[in-house]
């Protein structure tokens, strides 16, 4: 479908543009007909038959690629692969993003592209340095398309400037229907007046009405254009048709000096951009969200240098090892562990957690964190990209990119809707016609049918609900990487369990001891590199040791001391003079078993005993072959098996169905991925995390009650959103065709029934 | 009742200098921050400085 017109000014083949005078040939342009043979070459014409281009589109015209030292910075290394992240300027349909990722695709080295048409975030891996990224910049840029490094505030702009269109759209045609309102009522009301003040008040509501439809309907008629141009029937088709319809029909019969429908046709759009402006606005908070982390990227740190002086440095510029100061009130910009110093931290932006945690020596903090009391000093551990937070803000967005079986069904559904509805529409005005009632009342019934099967509370149905439980969930502090999984959550019937690092903190402690005899075991242990007596003293934080003397090791054995004139041993059993196995500590003539024991998480007990009460079938599958602590026996499971490999796991997994999986470690991937639904934990290690479908960033095994809550709540709420849509449809169409409304009263109808399905789902945000 | 033909456009005046007031306060931010404003309030009296 190419954009020439033989009969008057020729335009070029590429961009649509007039060819001005004295240029040959078929392009406006060099940078055109490279762009135009760039992608006749690449075999990709078939941009040009999918092109939805309008005639206000901004040409694709190429320009030359920037300098290509401001993108190095933004190259990120990733498992042997280079990143980055772009924003793409001159996109307006799906054709510029197929277009783009097709070209990229065939470029060498290339790994990974994803174009998010939503955002216009581009998404680039590939196998190599940072030379590759010269070619693809100009591939892009050949194409007539600008790319950026990744800039959050340009984002925020491009939500806001069209969330203010649609609130003056709003304004404007609410003032305007308020008004008219008033004075249809003169026409309504069946009073007697002459011809001429008739005739004044409808000339005086359509000279407001006209202005107000056409500035305010403009989002309506874009879109329905821009489908149809592509042969294709959206939601907006009907309305645009409706809307047009009606006042072409008002204008008419001003005319001949009869009844008009303009206020009818002014309070229809006002109604629609209400709907419009809440769905804007629901998208925009989850984006929001995501934006106002990476936000973190642009502000300073202070960074202490290896001759104590200090300097503010852009958050962006720091270095793995660097040295940073925390202070009171301030955002953390990157992860880091603690060197010096305690105190409480806010971890709200990454676990949801408003209760402070209080942190010290040690200690690792994420990015977005906020320091409420003390000063810290600070070693940063992952930057930027790497850091959990930005890894969080790009599963959300890939989770929102992902289409879900839900949204899929709606979008089936509203490909037969549209025709199905014009073909009511036009049955109705046939049969009106037939039955003898006259054009204008066979023209008003149809246009009432197109209005008041509006798909808007159907095509709502699913987006906002899960942009709702998204919401909430994110404020949980759980993460979903795709939106597949909440659909399946809630026929799930078999939960399996790891051990270590999931239902336990992964951290041993000894138990059983008194605080004196620990620290004089660990004042032994200090002596030792034994593992054993590493352990005891990871496990055992800020206590205080006392000073022993002639203490010596026996390697494999044990350490030797006195204190206070007694003999203390710390080690076997038989260097401890005693039996059993394990740690022994032996004072003098007492001999202490040093337990250590993996202690339960918080919430475990509890979320294990709701969820046997809830009627899960509970398994407990860990690698771990020692036998179960007295914690760990009590809690009913239903299956337990210990010592299993990986593939043990796996296999296990694989006999059951409907399977959900929680684990951290590594030995839990296959087990993962095998299971249908997948759950993680933030602190575990990158291969889970990879693996995982959802992700909690609160160590609390409770989240996983929060989870399962909102699971079933959001299926719930669909399909009750569904189940309304489809009754809603099923009464008011009929009604509407067999003329017992009026196509003022279908605008309200409509407008009410998108916005019980947006309410509805809104409740998902507070249970 | 002719007086209606001044009362008319005297009424779309007013109601037209509404809408201008409020598209002239969308276009001067202040609708950007729904939560931001209810909160001002509460904020000392040291920061309008």
């Amino acid at each position: 479908m190419f954009k020439s017109d033989q009969k008057t000014a020729k335009l070029c083949q590429h961009c649509g543009e007039p060819i001005p005078v004295h240029t040959a040939g078929n392009f406006c342009c060099i940078g055109c007909e490279g762009a135009y043979n760039f992608i006749q070459e690449s075999g990709l014409s078939g941009y040009y038959e999918h092109q939805q281009l309008s005639k206000n589109a901004r040409s694709l015209v190429p320009e030359d690629v920037p300098d290509i030292h401001w993108f190095v910075p933004f190259i990120t290394q990733d498992d042997g692969l280079s990143k980055i992240h772009l924003m793409i300027e001159g996109i307006h349909c799906a054709a510029c993003v197929w277009l783009i990722e097709q070209t990229l695709r065939r470029m060498p080295f290339i790994s990974h592209v994803r174009l998010n048409m939503g955002t216009r975030r581009l998404t680039l891996a590939w196998r190599g340095d940072n030379t590759h990224l010269q070619p693809y910049l100009e591939a892009i840029y050949k194409l007539g398309y600008k790319a950026m490094p990744f800039d959050p505030l340009i984002l925020k702009s491009e939500q806001k400037k069209e969330e203010k269109q649609l609130l003056i759209n709003m304004a404007v045609s609410g003032f305007a229907a308020g008004n008219l309102m008033t004075y249809s009522i003169s026409l309504w009301s069946g009073a007697e007046m002459s011809s001429a003040t008739q005739a004044f008040f409808t000339w005086l509501v359509a000279m407001i009405a006209l202005p107000t439809i056409a500035y305010a309907g403009r989002p309506f008629f874009r879109s329905a254009y821009r489908a149809l141009k592509t042969k294709r029937i959206n939601m907006d088709v009907p309305i645009a048709l409706a809307i047009i319809t009606a006042t072409c029909l008002s204008i008419f019969e001003m005319l001949y000096g009869r009844e008009t429908y303009f206020d009818g046709c002014v309070t229809l759009v006002f109604f629609l951009s209400i709907g419009r402006y809440l769905d804007t606005l629901m998208r925009g908070k989850s984006r929001q969200y995501a934006e106002d982390l990476l936000l973190l990227d642009q502000s300073m740190a202070t960074r202490r240098l290896v001759d104590g002086s200090f300097e503010i440095v852009p958050i962006k510029q720091l270095k793995l090892g660097d040295v940073i100061t925390f202070a009171k009130g301030e955002k953390l910009g990157a992860d880091v562990q603690v060197l010096e110093g305690h105190s409480a931290v806010d971890t709200s932006a990454l676990t949801g957690e408003s209760l402070p945690e209080s942190v010290s020596v040690g200690s690792l903090l994420g990015a977005g964190y906020v320091n409420l009391q003390n000063p810290l000093v600070c070693k940063v551990v992952a930057t930027g990209e790497k850091s959990a937070l930005y890894r969080l803000v790009q599963m959300i967005e890939e989770s929102e990119a992902v289409q879900n079986v839900y949204t899929r069904w709606a979008d089936k559904a509203a490909q037969i809707y549209a025709p199905t509805v014009h073909l009511l529409a036009l049955l109705s005005a046939i049969f009106w016609l037939f039955m003898g009632q006259g054009w204008y009342f066979a023209i008003l019934t149809a246009v009432t049918v197109l209005i008041v099967t509006c798909p808007c509370a159907f095509a709502l149905a699913v987006p906002s609900a899960m942009a709702a439980s998204n919401s909430r969930l994110r404020q949980q502090g759980i993460l979903l990487k795709n939106g597949d999984v909440l659909e399946k959550t809630p026929i799930i019937e078999h939960i399996i369990f790891d051990k270590t690092g999931t239902l336990t903190t992964g951290e041993l402690i000894v138990e059983k001891i008194q605080p004196k005899d620990l620290a004089i075991a660990c004042a032994l242990a200090s002596y030792s590199s034994h593992p054993l007596a590493k352990m005891l003293l990871l496990s055992t934080k800020d206590i205080s040791v006392p000073s022993l003397e002639n203490v010596q090791e026996f390697t494999g054995k044990g350490v030797q001391g006195l204190y206070n004139g007694q003999v203390i041993k710390l080690g076997s059993s038989s260097f401890c003079e005693t039996e059993g196995t394990g740690l022994f500590l032996r004072i003098g003539s007492r001999v202490q078993h040093l337990n250590f024991t993996d202690k339960l998480k918080g919430g475990a007990a509890e979320a294990v005993a709701r969820l046997v009460k809830q009627g899960y079938t509970l398994h407990l599958l860990t690698g771990d072959g020692k036998p179960l602590s007295d914690e760990m026996k009590n809690l009913p499971f239903h299956y337990i098996k210990t010592g299993a490999s990986p593939e043990e796991k796996h296999d296990y997994i694989k006999k059951l169905d409907y399977v959900m999986m929680v684990g951290d470690g590594l030995n839990d991937a296959p087990a993962l991925a095998q299971s249908d639904v997948a759950v993680s934990f933030g602190k575990a290690t990158a291969l889970a995390q990879n693996s995982a479908d959802v992700i909690f960033c609160r160590d609390d095994l409770l989240s996983l009650m929060d989870y399962l809550k909102t699971a079933n709540q959001t299926k719930r709420v669909v399909v009750q959103n569904f189940a309304f849509s489809v009754s809603y449809n099923f009464i008011a169409v009929p009604m509407a065709m067999f003329g017992l409304m009026t196509p003022m009263w279908a605008a309200v109808f409509m407008s009410a029934s998108s916005l019980v399905v947006v309410l509805n789902a809104l409740r998902l945000k507070r249970i | 009742m002719d007086v209606i033909l001044f009362l008319i456009p005297v009424a779309l005046t007013l109601g037209v200098i509404a809408l201008v007031a409020f598209l002239w306060s969308l276009k001067s931010g202040q609708f950007e921050d729904l939560e931001k404003e209810a909160s001002r309030i509460l904020f000392e009296e040291d920061e309008r400085k």
